[in-house]
């Protein structure tokens, strides 16, 4: 579906949502993921989890915010699998995926370890800036969906984050 | 954000930088620093300790021996023309990375503006992680603290921006010298490469927008007294063959006003599309059999068509179809 017509602000209304939403059911979509880079951009998070769906989104802050061009979570969403609530971890940006901080050095993480958030989890390069991508939150590493010098796009899912039971 | 004051150490230093190979007596600079004539000769030893070679004369004093090339914060601050942000100079005989301590006062709250600069590092890092060269006293190692309010795909434009400045500065203070860009910031002279740039960003994970950014630079300026290792004498070059006092502090202050000239302009379409139209004019790769260097290890041979206005390079494969690449690296084949 196009939101918008050439040249114009794309929009983004309820009925619009709601026909997304009906067109992901449809096809057995499990996330769609509608970005705005534009100054007062704003993003969309729709995803279906296993029998339970739910949706995430926020509107742009009013200015002054002129470095923001998403203001909804880019790295984080909350899914529901069997009740246990994981944190996944997704590309807040487009680039290549790096797990090491260089060739020869161990991964920043790996399976079953334990992070705190604000952790370095990967790098993700683009045009020869190297983004380093933080856990936002802390607990275990679950699973890691890509590989090093795999190409990642903006909002796939790179790491589980299993949160301890409380 | 030093951890410490200036020394008078480092004062003493600055006073014979900025005398330009004139001789100071030791009464003047005793007067200058507001110490005894005895405490300027231990401050002068002490220097000597740090690996400063002063010439002393007892008719005449003492002035910085003319066939070397030392740094200090105030040789590059003094050399400095941006007002907007105010630059801020921090130099360290020994690093083990400018980055890594950039990094570490980006996280401590240091502003736009705060510059690292090392006569040598330990462990100077490329992109990632791969290591950096840098021996002592024969190049300029320094990373710039910006905080850019920015659109995150305008600050994409960021490295690119660094490799125009590079060659800019280059070949204002160096008439003659004809450095190139290969794609996307390394700078060659001659074929071989002279200067790499490491840029790091923290991301806010809330926003997805850049909390800090960290501009790492490298510069050969020249070639170390014992060559360069044997793995890199093919590739790595040195702007100059022969040392000049004050080019090195020259050469980090010509960047770094040469960035920041261009720095506003990244938040405007015209603005960008200069320096992409700059970048394009020092970065002669339209037309070149290149290799397209994989992330997974898979290389594909191609030709290159051209840069686009965000500075990514257009390229066609031998086998066919066609690509826009805004990461990852390629390889320029002989001719």
């Amino acid at each position: 579906m196009t939101m918008g017509g050439e040249g114009k602000r794309p929009m983004l209304d309820e009925e619009s949502i709601v026909r997304l939403m009906e067109a992901m059911r449809r096809n057995d979509i499990s996330e769609v993921l509608l970005r705005d880079g534009g100054k007062d951009g704003w993003k969309l998070r729709l995803s279906r989890g296993s029998g339970e769906r739910q949706t995430d989104m926020a509107a742009a802050p009013a200015p002054p915010a002129p470095a923001a061009t998403a203001a909804a979570p880019a790295g984080a969403a909350v899914t529901a699998e069997s009740g246990v609530s994981d944190e996944i971890v997704t590309a807040p940006v487009v680039g290549i995926f790096f797990a090491a901080p260089s060739p020869e050095s161990d991964p920043f993480v790996a399976l079953g370890e334990q992070v705190a958030e604000g952790d370095v989890l990967c790098i993700i390069e683009a045009m020869k800036l190297m983004n380093e991508v933080t856990s936002t939150a802390a607990g275990e590493i679950a699973e890691i969906y890509v590989r090093n010098g795999e190409r990642v796009e903006f909002g796939q899912k790179l790491f589980r984050v299993v949160r301890p039971e409380s | 954000m030093r951890s410490q004051p200036i020394s008078r150490r480092e004062q003493l230093l600055s006073h014979l930088e900025a005398a330009e190979g004139a001789w100071l007596s030791g009464e003047r600079l005793a007067a200058e620093l507001g110490v005894s004539r005895a405490a300027v000769w231990k401050l002068i030893r002490g220097l000597e300790t740090d690996g400063i070679a002063i010439e002393a004369r007892p008719s005449l004093g003492y002035r910085l021996d003319p066939a070397t090339d030392p740094l200090c914060a105030a040789a590059i601050a003094r050399r400095l023309t941006t007002r907007e942000p105010a630059v801020t100079v921090e130099h360290h005989p020994l690093l083990d990375s400018t980055n890594r301590l950039a990094a570490r006062l980006a996280r401590a709250g240091a502003p736009e503006g705060h510059l690292v600069t090392a006569s040598a590092q330990s462990s100077g890092r490329g992109r990632c992680g791969r290591s950096f060269i840098s021996p002592p006293d024969t190049g300029v190692y320094f990373s710039l603290i910006l905080r850019p309010r920015l659109a995150y795909e305008d600050a994409l434009l960021i490295t690119t921006t660094a490799a125009v400045a590079v060659s800019e500065a280059i070949r204002r203070l160096l008439p003659g010298l004809n450095p190139e860009i290969k794609w996307v910031n390394d700078i060659l002279l001659d074929g071989r490469k002279v200067c790499g740039i490491l840029t790091e960003a923290s991301l806010d994970m809330e926003s997805g927008s850049i909390a800090a950014l960290i501009l790492g630079i490298g510069i050969n300026v020249y070639p170390p007294a014992e060559g360069f290792p044997a793995e890199l004498a093919s590739i790595a070059g040195a702007l100059v063959p022969a040392v000049r006092p004050g080019l090195r502090a020259s050469l980090i202050a010509a960047v770094v006003d040469a960035f920041f000239a261009y720095y506003p302009a990244l938040a405007d379409e015209e603005g960008r599309l200069a320096i992409v139209a700059a970048y394009r004019a020092r970065c002669p790769i339209a037309g070149r059999a290149i290799t397209v260097v994989a992330g997974d290890g898979t290389d594909r041979p191609a030709t290159a068509l051209g840069i686009d206005d965000r500075g990514r390079l257009n390229v066609r494969y031998d086998d066919g179809g066609e690509d826009c690449l805004g990461s990852g690296e390629i390889r320029v084949r002989p001719r």
